[in-house]
């Protein structure tokens, strides 16, 4: 296909397309080529940085290994250590109960701002929109530090105002786990909330607007036309923002980086930050790719799940 | 009754949105307003909702007395860098995949999964794969790093974009015989140009917001700024608030900016291209 084309317009060539780059060209095109050229440049940068380091990791895993010393195979240890690790499954609960609810929390309150932004004059959805876009474009770690400066116990804003507007006392926020854990999660709703209510406002903005008009004229109330037509329309927008919110989710670092740094103690320790601790400052990196490399599986199987929820969702709602 | 039960429901919305935006703008606020606090006022109770005394001596405690410029500079040419490389090689593999449907289905979902890869996996391969090949804190490491989440975006999203341009166009220019350079600078380049400015400033703001691979893969070289603003500190342990609002302050403003031209690609952006408007 491609090289009769070239051989069409062979006979109207100029001096320009004699140059050695259409020769070139139309070599690959020949030779079937061309199109897997214009890939290649991307997977000589993908292949080396990501898959080449996933095999190494996985190789690592059944090693033991600290900067320094020699490498030692060790079968299945690193794993097993893993398995029977307190703090491991400390990081593991801790992930699993971020996600959920900073996920179950970020979905409603989403979904409430993106209705009534839907609902107010469009001047204002506008600049509403262009704000609220702010806390999840700018750097996670400034985020973090900014809560940080916010919970402040004795000079933070956070209980002056609680004391002020509720009279209550406010806790020492970074040094109870209760508080801190609860801390991460109020940045965490601050930071990626306007994820949510953006995608689940453009799924507002593509529904068809007769069918609400003709439910309306039907004398249907709003919950009702909310329950039984708004939701079910809305479910493949709901699952891809949760979708991509708990992959995210899983991988929270920054966060934690910027508020608490694991603390108090190691209660607010996600499972990636205790990786990032066991190979980075205990440097004991043949656990640590152990440690990876459960990640990665974990994150396989939640995208996997996710994706096929995602597609019968997406299929559904067309048919 | 109708009309009544409507009104409320406007009534609600609006000051929804309004408590958003208070909730959204507050602590940008106070990130705004300790920038400029003399470090004595940070410390005092009651909080101070507006500066008694504005200074500007916390951006020179954060830029000159604790790095912050050479920070700055780190971060800037990982960006471009970074900005640069995912386009020169993701813009051509989108294309092809978006013409030639090159690889099916496979490759592009291959690429994209990449991106949903936890950094914190192939990154102790990465520091040490990095020190055998002396490659260690250096932007050339750090840019292709950053690559592993950007090209699949770039990829991503420019294939949405090159699948809304008419392929007649270049139909018509390849029985003209143009080539490909040609073809891409002429037919190609003028209607791609938005998505490109899209699909560049979010690179770019991915790169400079990027703090795992900034902390690991970096020693005393370079110092990206995500690695050094939670360390700004008074002697060795009480953080220097004024110095890391000022850094923060300064390291938002420009995505600020660039998030205010994103804001009509930016669903499209967010759901790598699923939610079109």
């Amino acid at each position: 296909m491609a090289s009769s084309i070239a051989e069409t317009a062979a006979p109207k060539k100029t001096a320009m397309q004699s140059s050695w780059v259409s020769r070139f060209q139309r070599w690959l095109e020949q030779k079937g080529l061309f199109s897997w050229g214009l890939v290649l440049p991307a997977l000589l940068v993908l292949v080396p940085v990501v898959i080449g380091p996933t095999l190494y990791v996985l190789f690592m895993s059944f090693m033991k290994y600290t900067p320094g010393d020699p490498m030692q195979f060790v079968g299945l240890r690193n794993f097993y250590r893993a398995f029977t690790t307190a703090r491991f499954w400390h990081g593991m609960y801790i992930t699993a109960w971020f996600v959920f609810f900073s996920i179950g929390v970020q979905l409603v309150l989403g979904f409430i701002t993106a209705l009534s932004l839907q609902r107010v004059d469009i001047r204002l959805r506008r600049v509403a929109t262009a704000i609220i876009l702010v806390p999840m474009m700018i750097a996670p770690t400034v985020v973090g530090v900014l809560w940080k400066m916010i919970f402040k116990a004795r000079y933070g804003a956070l209980n002056y105002l609680l004391e002020r507007a509720f009279h209550i006392q406010g806790p020492d926020w970074l040094a109870n786990n209760t508080a801190a854990l609860a801390g991460l999660l109020i940045a965490d709703i601050w930071e990626w909330t306007p994820f949510i209510t953006i995608l689940l406002l453009a799924g507002l903005q593509s529904l068809p607007r007769e069918i609400y008009e003709a439910a309306y004229m039907d004398g249907s109330r709003a919950w009702q036309v909310f329950k039984n037509m708004t939701l079910p329309m809305m479910k493949p927008f709901i699952f891809l923002a949760v979708f991509l919110r708990m992959i995210d989710a899983f991988k929270t670092f920054d966060l934690i980086f910027g508020v608490t740094r694991g603390g108090p103690g190691d209660f607010t320790e996600s499972i990636g930050w205790y990786t990032y601790k066991i190979g980075f400052t205990y440097f004991e990196q043949g656990y640590a790719a152990a440690l990876s490399v459960i990640q990665l599986l974990i994150i396989i199987f939640i995208g996997k799940a996710l994706l096929s929820q995602l597609t019968r969702v997406s299929t559904a709602s067309q048919g | 009754m109708e009309k009544k039960k409507f009104a409320l429901a406007d009534v609600v919305a609006y000051a929804v949105v309004i408590l958003v935006l208070i909730w959204t703008i507050f602590p940008l606020y106070w990130l705004f307003i300790t920038a400029f606090k003399p470090l004595e006022e940070f410390m005092t109770y009651p909080p101070t909702f507006w500066p008694t005394h504005w200074t500007l001596d916390n951006f020179t405690e954060a830029l000159i007395r604790q790095h912050g410029l050479p920070a700055l500079w780190d971060s800037l040419v990982i960006s471009l860098g970074t900005l640069i490389v995912a386009l020169l090689v993701g813009v051509p593999a989108a294309y092809s995949i978006a013409r030639h449907r090159t690889g099916g289905d496979n490759l592009s979902f291959t690429i994209l999964s990449f991106r949903f890869m936890p950094a914190i996996v192939p990154v102790v391969a990465l520091f040490l794969i990095a020190n055998k090949l002396k490659i260690f804190d250096t932007y050339f490491l750090l840019i292709i790093t950053n690559c592993m989440a950007v090209i699949p975006f770039v990829v991503w999203i420019m294939k949405g974009f090159f699948d809304e341009i008419p392929y007649q166009i270049e139909e018509a220019a390849m029985v003209d015989g143009a080539s490909w350079p040609r073809l891409f600078k002429d037919h190609l380049l003028p209607l791609a140009a938005p998505g490109l400015v899209a699909v560049g400033l979010f690179a770019f703001i991915f790169a400079w917001n990027e703090l795992l691979f900034a902390t690991i893969l970096t020693g005393r070289n370079l110092t990206p700024f995500t690695k050094i603003v939670p360390g700004i500190n008074i002697g060795h342990v009480e953080p220097h608030w004024g110095g890391i609002a000022a850094i923060g302050l300064l390291v938002i403003i420009p995505i600020v900016i660039g998030s205010w031209y994103l804001q009509k690609y930016i669903v499209r952006g967010l759901s790598y291209g699923a939610i079109r408007e």
